[in-house]
């Protein structure tokens, strides 16, 4: 039997989805996938086979009950960080458009604005039109290649940013980072890559995400695992790290309020969020508000919160405004 | 409960028995790993494909009717998601050397149901060409024998035939779906 290579196995998995596969290639496809191979399975990773089945399980479970908490409690949005990836990269990357379409947040409550920005001076949410959130860390920029959301999802980034993906086995997010590619293979990451460091840094805390630069795939990384790659060297390390720990502390850190006035807090918001949040009574301006965010809550979370520890209540009347309302502090 | 059968197992699943569904798993991870690693030559892609078909063997619990056996159901969607998984590869490649088009979408809710219904699809598109028009014109436009033979002015003896050949040819083709290995 006529052994096929990948490329013929590809082309003709291909032709069996579009419907122009002929009974010859069928038949070819059938018997290759019911070849048995001779020589035994052999096992690359270095993992007791109770720890992957039980890791494995794991997984599953996690992704099951992030389909069933939909409707999310606040303080679990935390669990839907599914994982962490911290880059920082070489300059260099001088395309700079970036386009983020009309995105709904949530329930269509409130949606976020166009941009057209190249990059950000201060931290901002951002929603991709295939539903993936991102959170642009100040002074950085990303950009969405053309197409974006057809095929493969590519993006570029420079400086730093924490992703949330939305799942796609189809449509791989794709981020790159100067000489460094990064996969996402899974759900859900953060990247983060400045310019003028010889290091690019990618760490896990939840899923998977492959690395790879032009030559060769650099790792693929699971659950608190980084790889360092060093740019001058095309070297690359992997080592072990607490990912949660390591990397996300900068997405919070504009997102705790102790003791501000609301006036503060939605200048904050309209920025992050770029929106343009008002008072329909003023008097609720000078509200203080002691309140902590995880810093990757889509819009609608954080105004339900505040609104509900500030007595208020808020409404959309068109796309570009969000009013709140209320009696005033209590 | 360690002894039931797979599709008693599955039954349990189907009514949310989350201990039903660890022993599904027991039994079948490591067939689906394996199989799926040599396949797929990628360790991480296999255990994410793992991961996917338990996933959705949950998420559709209640909509899944299982025709024949467990085993079949989801030998059918492991060939499923590794043929998926070559056309994505395929995809990337030519993505990455601009030929981009569009990836159409293999993404499906029901992976066995839509490899079922392609083999189904490849099947009747093998069959000779007046054979594979009778047999649509039946089951697509469901016109009678009669209409049939009508329309295409042949004798309604030579559209049972038809029919009856094309009949013949699907089960034989599913008979080999059935008996899918892994």
């Amino acid at each position: 039997m006529p052994a096929l290579t990948p490329e013929q196995i590809q082309e003709i998995a291909s032709k069996y989805f579009d419907g122009s596969i002929t009974p010859a290639e069928k038949k070819l496809l059938d018997e290759w996938y019911n070849t048995q191979p001779t020589d035994t399975v052999e096992w690359k990773r270095d993992e007791a086979e109770a720890a992957l089945e039980q890791r494995l399980f794991t997984n599953i479970q996690e992704q099951i009950s992030s389909v069933q908490e939909l409707p999310v409690v606040l303080m679990r949005t935390k669990r839907r960080i599914l994982w962490r990836v911290a880059a920082a990269v070489l300059a260099g990357i001088t395309v700079t458009y970036f386009y983020l379409r009309t995105a709904t947040v949530e329930n269509d409550t409130v949606a976020v604005k166009n941009t057209h920005d190249t990059a950000v001076t201060y931290t901002r949410y951002l929603t991709l039109e295939d539903g993936s959130t991102v959170i642009l860390h100040a002074d950085s920029k990303l950009t969405r290649s053309p197409g974006f959301n057809n095929g493969a999802r590519v993006v570029t980034l420079t400086g730093e940013a924490y992703f949330d993906i939305t799942r796609d086995t189809l449509k791989p997010f794709i981020i790159h980072t100067g000489k460094v590619k990064t996969t996402v293979l899974g759900t859900a990451f953060n990247i983060s890559a400045y310019p003028g460091k010889n290091t690019i840094t990618v760490a896990v805390t939840r899923g998977k995400v492959r690395v790879e630069d032009s030559e060769k795939i650099l790792a693929e990384l699971t659950p608190d695992q980084q790889v360092v790659y060093n740019i001058p060297t095309a070297n690359a390390e992997r080592e072990k790290v607490n990912a949660v720990a390591s990397s996300a502390g900068w997405v919070r850190q504009d997102m705790n309020f102790d003791g501000a006035s609301l006036a503060s807090v939605v200048q904050v918001l309209n920025k992050r969020y770029n929106v343009n949040i008002s008072f329909k009574n003023h008097a609720l301006e000078n509200c203080k508000v002691k309140v902590s965010f995880n810093g990757t809550e889509p819009l609608v979370k954080v105004l339900d919160l505040l609104c509900t520890i500030s007595n208020a209540s808020y409404t959309k009347p068109d796309d570009a405004n969000i009013v709140i309302d209320g009696e005033g502090c209590m | 409960m360690l002894n039931a059968t797979d599709n008693e197992l599955f039954n349990h699943v189907s009514n949310d028995d989350q201990a039903a569904f660890r022993i599904l798993y027991d039994r079948y991870w490591r067939k689906l790993l394996v199989h799926a690693v040599v396949k797929l030559e990628s360790e991480v892609e296999a255990e994410e494909l793992v991961q996917e078909i338990f996933l959705q063997l949950w998420k559709r619990r209640k909509q899944i009717q299982l025709k024949n056996s467990f085993h079949t159901y989801i030998a059918s969607m492991l060939k499923y998601e590794i043929l998926a998984r070559f056309k994505k590869r395929r995809q990337q490649q030519l993505l990455q050397q601009g030929m981009v088009n569009d990836a159409g979408n293999t993404d499906t809710n029901d992976a066995a149901y839509e490899l079922l219904r392609r083999e189904i699809e490849i099947t009747i598109q093998s069959l000779p060409e007046k054979c594979r028009l009778v047999f649509r014109l039946s089951r697509d436009e469901g016109l009678s024998e009669k209409q049939i033979a009508e329309q295409l002015n042949i004798a309604p003896k030579t559209v049972e035939a038809h029919i009856s050949k094309a009949l013949k040819k699907l089960r034989a083709s599913l008979q080999t779906l059935l008996c899918l290995y892994f």
